[in-house]
Formats: structure tokens, C-alpha cells, sequence
């Protein structure tokens, strides 16, 4: 395809992509400080997350403020998982639950005895659930603010479902495993390289797979339904089918960053469940470019650096300014930091080369 | 005996369903001005509840104002407010419905954080008259006066909307702008201005809300997050009318009321917002819709 | 028994009729054209015809099968296609990837995940493109082609369908007189091997291509016959414009 930007040109795209995940994965072997190395790869699960939502409102046109669900839900799973491999015949029961006048292991816990099961669950149910919920909206043809408002009532109706069921749950508490994740006969040390590298190859894989599905024929039609969904159809195809798969893709990179999560943190509550968590993601995005993966997942890191840099102490003034410039963002730039890249690409080929001007296309999606 | 205990709980509940509805109502009035008539999907709704309350406070502990007069002054402080935001941010976004919705996020952001910093985050407090303070021993029943009062405003405040909206020249300029905006504009109305005007209104409504809220709950600079999500499925089940939330107001309060009296307050709760998703999958439209082409 | 056979198709909204006992039947590889002032039906009726709109009552038979009710892809994939009044066209992306969608000869979401590049399409495109006369355009964004070629992108992507029966809502509108005669050129070749059902207003364009015309009014049937008779039809003469000429009226 020819075009005048640079930016636009898929094979471009794909070595930027390239260079953006050898360096993701080299990271282990220029940082060795553990505790730098487990919030690399925390921010790692947040551009997985990003990724997921740019799929979705980026590429697909619907904006998810409740990608927390998938994200949440699995990670609860996998923190369940992750408790019962600390549990032994003579103690069958977390802790917590006996505090909660619990006498026996409930029921919905059982699955989670086999961590096999168990990882299973917490990848599909999650993943399952959404892609129905989703299906359910899609085939209504509802679109727009209306998705937004419906799966932030989802997600507000599971934040507190899972509060309010406090003895499977332990409530506000959450759950902390007291072991880390146990994969057969190996402990993953959440602040060991291993961990590390089994989230950066998880980024990786994704957003490579991601990158590849938008580029196909699927990418086409998301981006026709995207712009015109009527027209679509009588073009002959099955919008909600499209829709419903996309979303349920995305809920599935969610839910295995909500697996990846626990496996860092060895922590879960209802704070992943939240509302603020979940519009955090579409912040993410947004700054770094709806329109672009990789720069979802750049918007995702950059703003996850900075709040740590920040530090707690500072963390309102700074939550003040990300709201001040996200607002700036959606005012002056729509395309996030994206745009301005795109522009300064274009702007410098410009200067080296003679210009094109003539009417060329870009490419159907995104850098 | 057994029985009429339970039955006198249960009428108790549906009782108390009517004032909790009442709250959902009055949370959600300004919203179905601005989401309702102007389509504006103003995330910082709750936030501008937060700071009818913050208002009120500000009134009653530092100027003394008596808490019956914060009422209005609280509508017009959060109004003012609003129209400023209106004409420096959401004026520009009316055609990009889904950045209005994360850019108004982005100012509901930004409000918390300000309150934060100026006010800090421990709980405030607002008194009302003593008068306000006490509860009625109906029989069996009991309810605190409060709540009888936030009724009685809830009602009136919903009456006088309406009849803003059908007796003044400017309620009918936002009705017209709402159906047909060619057409109104042919018609020489003023579209900017009945936006913004629309605008103002619904924060206005907001911040009344707060004002009684702060008194119902504590006050706390994120205590709005938690009433966005409830107005905006008031709003859009009742369909973006007047009417229609205030019969969805009506149905969700009393729903809730009857659940928390079978389970308990947050599983209610989870229950109405689960009924609410499925009810719109298939009734995308909501209750009762406006006579709109905007959609 | 014609491709398209409807009968007694109405709806209504409230008080409003927009069709009234709709009756329509297109033969196959003929070119029908639909007329009537505004207001009489004929959008309504291609709505119905591709699943835009339900109607209340009334059957449309497609190929010897209901249709009415099916969803709008299920009836696209039957091979009903339709361009728009208004045109749309995807804009921002390319003529070629405009015409690529529009060759849905797969549509399962599963397998297209896994189809990249043009692939056996391509011959397809380089065809219709001739045709419509967009072959030096396929790079451009839709959105920068003039008005005339974007009503040539709009057919070629009705083309690209290769649908049995194609429904045309006013192609030659805002074209220059010399793209609507080769407009017309395409469409006596199409009737060859096509069937087409269009709503136009250009009187001349009509002359130019139909083989039957139905005058619709009030949401039914007013008159049916060719060109020529329908001319001569009083009653026409009088919805038209009192007693005005229908090529004028029109």
C-alpha cells in the first residue's frame, strides 16, 4: 500500500513493533533488582489490560468501562486457586473463612483443590461470562455511551456482589494466598525474572496475535462496523457475531492479565473490581492513542511509571494533573499521544523528501 | 402474630422504598436534563452532587447560613460551576458523544482531586434544624423526618421541572432543540445558549441533591462515584424523559427497598443493577422516550 | 413467476401508512424501475426488501422464499444488494479495501481472522473497478474521491456483492450527464445476466435503462406497464403534478 506517512506503512508498523518487544523481553537481563523487575512486570499486566481495551473501543468502537469484570473475576479465580495449593487435609479451609463462621470449604471453592481446574476456570469463566454479557448487548444493537453505561452497571453489580458475600470472598479483605503460584512442582517467585518473562512473553504473544487479527480480513470488517455498522450488514455481514467475538477476545486478554496479576501480587480485593481501576484503563489508552495497540500499551506504562515515580505522597496533586491532562488530551488530541507521533513522522519524512500531496489512504488501522 | 409482624416489616419496607426512591429520583433528575435533553453523558455528575454538598458545607460552617436556605444556594453555586464547564470544555465535544463521556470523567477526576486538596479527606459533617432531626412514630412505623423531607423536595423539585419545561419559553426551547435541532435552529432559537442553559440546570439539580445527600451520608470528596452509575440507570431506563424517571426512580427505589428487606442493602443493590442490564437489553430504549430524532 | 414477488405489503407508524398493500413483482434479468413523488413508499419498500425495516403485513418472496422478517445480512447473503440514497462508503479507508469488504464470499468472523491479504478477490476487484472506472483510484481514501465517484464506488461495491438482485436507490443522482449515460450503459449490461430494482428520479435516466416501470402513490401501486404507457397514463399525470408531465414533475 502506498502512502505518504511512513506511520501508516504495515511493514513499518511491524518492525516498530518489533524493536517494541525485543526490548520488553531483554528487560531481565539489564535490570536485576527484583523489586524493579515485579513492577515492570505489574505494568506489563496494565499494558495487557490497555491492550484489551484498545481492541475494543480503539479498533472495534465501543467504549467498556467495565473491563475490570474479566480482569477482576479471574483474577479472584486464580488468588483461589493460588490459597487452596497453601491448604492441606489437616487445614482444608482458608483461614478467613473460619473467622466468617464458616465450618466447612464452601462449594464454589472445590474446583480450585486441583490448580489445574482451577487456572482453567480462571481463564474461561471470566472470559465466558463477558462474551455472553456481551452478546447480550450486541444483539439489542445497542452502541455507544450506552455501552459504557452497561457494563459499568456490570461491573458496580459484581464490585458488589463480591464484597457482599464476605465469607467466600472475605469481603473488603480480599484474598492473599500465602504462597506463591505452584505450577507443577515450581514455585514462580513473583520477583524472580521467570515471572517476569512469563508476562513479557504473554505481552508479547497477544499483542503480536492482536496486531495480526486487526491486519486480516477481520480487521476490515471491525473497522467497516466500526464507522457503519448498518452498512456492514447488508454487505452480508453478522455484525453481532463480530462485535460479540471481539469483545469476548478482549475479555479473554483481561482475564489472563487478571491471572498474571494475582501471580505478581499474590494479592486480590475489590479494589481490582472498582470503578475507578476500569476507567483507569480506558485513561491509559486514551492518553497513549484508542486508534493504536502499541500505544495503548505505551499510554499504559508511561502513566503507570509516572504515578510510581510520584509516590504515594504526591499521589492526589498527581491524579489532579493526570485528570487535567487527559481532559487536554481528549480535548485537543483524540488520537492520544498516537496523533502526535504519527504527526511528527510525517512532519520530518516531509522535510527530507519531496512531498506527495497527493489524496493517498491510510492504512485501515492504526500504528 | 408472626404474620403481622411480617407484614407491618413489610410495609415498612415499602415505606422506606418510597423515600429511598426518592433519593435515586432526585440523584437523578439533573442528569436526565443534561443526558436527557442535550445527550450529554456527563460522568461528573456524582461530582457535582459532591460539591452541592461541599457547598452547603461551606455555607452552614464558615457563613452560617441557615440549612434551608443552602438549598437553593447550593443549585446555584454547582450551577454556576457547571455552565463554566459547559462553556470551557463540553461546548466543544457536542458531536463526540463518547469523548463528552471521558472528558466530563476527566473533570470528575480533576473535582475530586481539588476538593481533596483544599478540604482533605476526612469526613464533614452537616447539621440541620432540629426540627429535620427527629423521627416520626407512626403506629408501627417509624421514619426519621429527614427522609420525609427529602420526599417532599424530591416531589416538588420534579414538579417544578416539569413545569419548567412546559410553561416557560426557554423549557420549550430545550424541548424543541431536543426533538428537531434543524428545525428549532430555523425557528431562531439559540442553540449554544439552550445547551448551556440545559447544562447549568441539570448541575444546578445536582447540587441540590448534595446539599440533602451531605446530610443523609457523610461528606467525602469521592462520595459522588458511587451515585453516577445509580442516576445514569434511573436516566437510561426511564428512557431520557422526565416522566420516565420518575416512574424508573419510583420502581428501582421501592425494588431495592423490597430486596434489602429479603436480603440485604448491597446485594439489593447488585440485584436492581442486574435487572436493569436485562430490562435494557430488551428495552434499549428505556420506559418511556422522549419524542427525540437524536438517536 | 418473477426473482422478487411481494404482496400486500403494509406498515404503519401510529396513525401514518407508509405502505398500503404494497404489490411488486420483478422478472428475472429485467431492469424495474420504481417511481413516485416523495413520501410514496419507495425507500420504505426497499427497506422492507433488505431487512431495514419490518413490515406489519404482507409477504416478499425471494427466489421462491420468505424473506420477510430475516435478519439484514441473512438477506444480503441470499443475494439481495443495495446502494444507498446517501452514499457510504467507508471513508477513510482505500477505494480497493472498500471493494474488498464488499467481497463477502466469506463472512464467518473465525475463518476471516485468519485471511490476510486480497487473495482470490483480487481479480474481482481489478474487474469491477474497470468497470465503474475507479482502476487508477484503488489507492485513494474513499473519502477523497469526488461526488461522481463515489457513487461509481457505491456500485462497484454493489457489484462486488455479485448479488442476483440489486437494488439501486437514485444512482445517478448529482452525476454529470456523461456519467449517467455510462451509468446507463451499465445497467443494459448488467439486466443481461442481473436483476435490478431502481428508484430514480432522472426521467431520462429512466427512459434510458427501464424495461417495467411501477408508479407508486400513497404507499401502493398506482400504475405498472413500460415506459411508454406509463407516460401516457392520466392518472399518473395527476399525482404528478395536476396535470403537469411526469418527465417535468419529476
Amino acid at each position: 500500500m502506498t502512502s505518504s506517512n511512513l506511520y501508516h506503512n504495515s511493514k513499518a508498523q511491524w518492525a516498530v513493533y518489533a524493536v517494541f518487544f525485543i526490548i520488553v523481553l531483554a528487560v531481565p537481563a539489564v535490570i536485576d533488582d527484583s523489586y524493579t523487575l515485579n513492577l515492570l512486570a505489574t505494568f506489563g499486566v496494565f499494558a495487557m489490560l490497555a491492550l484489551s481495551v484498545s481492541l475494543v473501543w480503539g479498533a472495534g468502537g465501543v467504549l467498556t468501562l467495565g473491563q475490570g469484570v474479566p480482569f477482576g473475576l479471574a483474577a479472584y479465580c486464580m488468588a483461589m486457586t493460588m490459597q487452596m495449593q497453601a491448604q492441606t487435609p489437616d487445614s482444608p479451609m482458608p483461614p478467613f473463612m473460619a473467622n466468617n463462621s464458616l465450618t466447612q470449604l464452601p462449594l464454589m471453592w472445590e474446583p480450585f483443590k486441583s490448580t489445574t481446574t482451577g487456572l482453567l476456570i480462571a481463564l474461561f469463566f471470566p472470559t465466558v461470562l463477558w462474551t455472553l454479557f456481551g452478546g447480550l448487548m450486541f444483539a439489542a444493537r445497542v452502541h455507544g455511551g450506552f455501552v459504557a453505561v452497561m457494563t459499568l452497571a456490570m461491573l458496580s453489580a459484581i464490585g458488589l456482589l463480591v464484597l457482599d458475600i464476605q465469607p467466600y470472598t472475605d469481603g473488603a479483605n480480599g484474598i492473599t494466598p500465602p504462597n506463591a503460584l505452584l505450577i507443577a512442582g515450581h514455585s514462580i517467585d513473583p520477583y524472580s525474572p521467570t515471572a517476569y518473562i512469563i508476562v513479557a512473553v504473554a505481552l508479547v504473544v497477544l499483542a503480536a496475535l492482536s496486531k495480526a487479527l486487526l491486519a486480516g480480513k477481520f480487521g476490515l470488517v471491525t473497522h467497516a462496523i466500526r464507522t457503519d455498522s448498518e452498512r456492514t450488514r447488508f454487505l452480508g455481514y453478522n455484525v453481532f457475531l463480530y462485535q460479540t467475538l471481539l469483545f469476548g477476545i478482549a475479555g479473554f486478554i483481561a482475564s489472563i492479565a487478571g491471572c498474571l496479576f494475582v501471580m505478581l501480587e499474590q494479592y486480590v480485593s475489590p479494589a481490582q473490581l472498582d470503578v475507578s481501576f476500569s476507567v483507569g484503563m480506558v485513561i491509559w489508552t486514551g492518553v497513549g492513542g484508542r486508534a493504536s495497540l502499541l500505544w495503548a500499551m505505551l499510554g499504559a506504562l508511561l502513566i503507570n511509571a509516572g504515578q510510581t515515580v510520584v509516590g504515594d505522597t504526591l499521589l492526589n496533586t498527581w491524579l489532579l494533573f493526570l485528570g487535567i491532562f487527559f481532559i487536554l488530551v481528549v480535548r485537543f488530541l483524540p488520537k492520544g499521544l498516537a496523533g502526535v507521533a504519527e504527526w511528527l513522522v510525517g512532519f520530518f519524512l516531509r522535510r527530507r523528501g519531496p512531498a506527495q500531496h497527493q489524496a493517498v489512504a491510510p492504512a485501515h488501522e492504526g500504528g | 402474630m408472626e404474620h403481622m409482624i411480617f407484614s407491618a416489616g413489610f410495609a415498612d419496607a415499602l415505606l422506606l422504598g418510597l423515600s429511598v426512591a426518592s433519593t435515586w429520583l432526585i440523584a437523578a433528575l439533573g442528569l436526565t436534563i443534561v443526558y436527557g435533553t442535550i445527550g450529554v453523558i456527563n460522568m461528573a455528575h456524582g461530582e457535582f452532587i459532591m460539591l452541592g454538598a461541599y457547598a452547603t458545607y461551606v455555607l452552614e460552617s464558615k457563613l452560617h447560613v441557615p440549612f434551608l436556605l443552602c438549598l437553593p444556594l447550593s443549585f446555584l453555586i454547582v450551577a454556576v460551576i457547571g455552565l463554566l464547564i459547559e462553556r470551557l470544555l463540553i461546548r466543544y465535544l457536542y458531536d463526540r458523544p463518547l469523548d463528552t463521556l471521558l472528558a466530563t470523567w476527566g473533570v470528575s477526576i480533576v473535582l475530586i482531586q481539588a476538593v481533596r486538596l483544599i478540604f482533605g479527606s476526612d469526613p464533614l459533617y452537616l447539621s440541620v434544624p432540629n426540627a429535620l432531626n427527629q423521627n416520626w412514630q407512626l403506629g408501627f412505623f417509624s421514619i426519621s423526618v429527614f427522609r420525609v423531607f427529602i420526599l417532599a423536595v424530591t416531589l416538588a423539585v420534579s414538579a417544578a421541572v416539569w413545569l419548567f419545561m412546559q410553561r416557560t419559553r426557554f423549557g420549550m426551547q430545550i424541548r424543541a432543540v431536543t426533538q428537531n435541532r434543524a428545525m428549532a435552529a430555523s425557528f431562531g432559537i439559540n442553540q449554544k445558549r439552550v445547551y448551556a442553559g440545559a447544562f447549568a440546570l441539570g448541575s444546578g439539580l445536582a447540587g441540590l441533591a448534595g446539599c440533602m445527600f451531605g446530610v443523609l451520608n457523610i461528606v467525602l470528596p469521592n462520595m459522588g462515584s458511587g451515585y453516577v452509575v445509580q442516576a445514569f440507570l434511573v436516566v437510561v431506563s426511564g428512557g431520557g424523559s422526565l416522566v420516565g424517571s420518575v416512574i424508573s426512580g419510583g420502581a428501582v427505589g421501592e425494588l431495592q427497598s423490597i430486596f434489602s428487606y429479603f436480603a440485604d442493602d448491597t446485594l439489593a443493590l447488585c440485584i436492581i443493577f442486574t435487572l436493569i442490564v436485562i430490562f435494557l437489553r430488551f428495552r434499549p430504549q428505556g420506559l418511556i422516550a422522549p419524542s427525540a430524532s437524536r438517536r | 413467476m418473477g426473482l422478487l414477488k411481494i404482496t400486500g405489503l403494509s406498515k404503519k407508524y401510529g396513525a401514518v401508512t407508509v405502505l398500503d398493500g404494497f404489490n411488486l413483482d420483478v422478472t428475472e434479468c429485467t431492469l424495474r424501475c420504481l417511481l413516485g413523488p416523495n413520501g410514496a413508499g419507495k425507500t420504505t419498500a426497499m427497506d422492507m426488501i433488505t431487512g431495514r425495516q419490518r413490515a406489519d403485513t404482507g409477504s416478499i418472496l425471494f427466489d421462491g422464499h420468505e424473506i420477510r422478517g430475516l435478519r439484514e445480512d441473512k438477506i444480503a447473503r441470499r443475494g439481495i444488494g443495495r446502494k444507498f440514497q446517501i452514499p457510504s462508503v467507508i471513508r477513510d479507508l482505500t477505494v480497493q479495501e472498500n471493494l474488498f469488504l464488499a467481497a463477502a464470499d466469506e463472512v464467518n468472523p473465525l475463518r476471516n481472522m485468519f485471511r490476510f491479504g486480497i487473495g482470490r478477490a483480487r481479480g474481482r476487484i481489478d474487474y469491477v473497478a474497470e468497470l465503474v472506472g475507479l482502476k487508477t483510484r484503488l489507492a485513494a481514501a474513499a473519502g477523497f474521491l469526488s461526488h461522481g465517484e463515489t457513487q461509481w464506488l457505491e456500485i462497484g461495491i454493489v457489484l462486488m456483492q455479485d448479488p442476483k438482485l440489486l437494488l439501486m436507490d437514485e444512482p445517478a443522482a448529482g452525476m454529470t450527464e456523461h456519467e449517467a449515460e455510462k451509468t446507463v450503459e451499465i445497467f443494459n449490461m448488467l439486466k443481461k445476466t442481473h436483476t435490478l430494482l431502481v428508484v430514480e428520479h432522472d426521467m431520462a435516466f429512466v427512459r434510458g435503462v427501464a424495461d417495467a416501470v411501477t408508479v407508486m402513490h400513497l404507499g401502493s401501486v398506482l400504475a405498472e406497464g413500460t415506459m411508454a404507457e406509463i407516460e401516457k397514463n392520466d392518472e399518473v399525470r395527476h399525482v404528478y403534478l395536476g396535470t403537469g408531465d411526469v418527465a417535468d414533475a419529476a
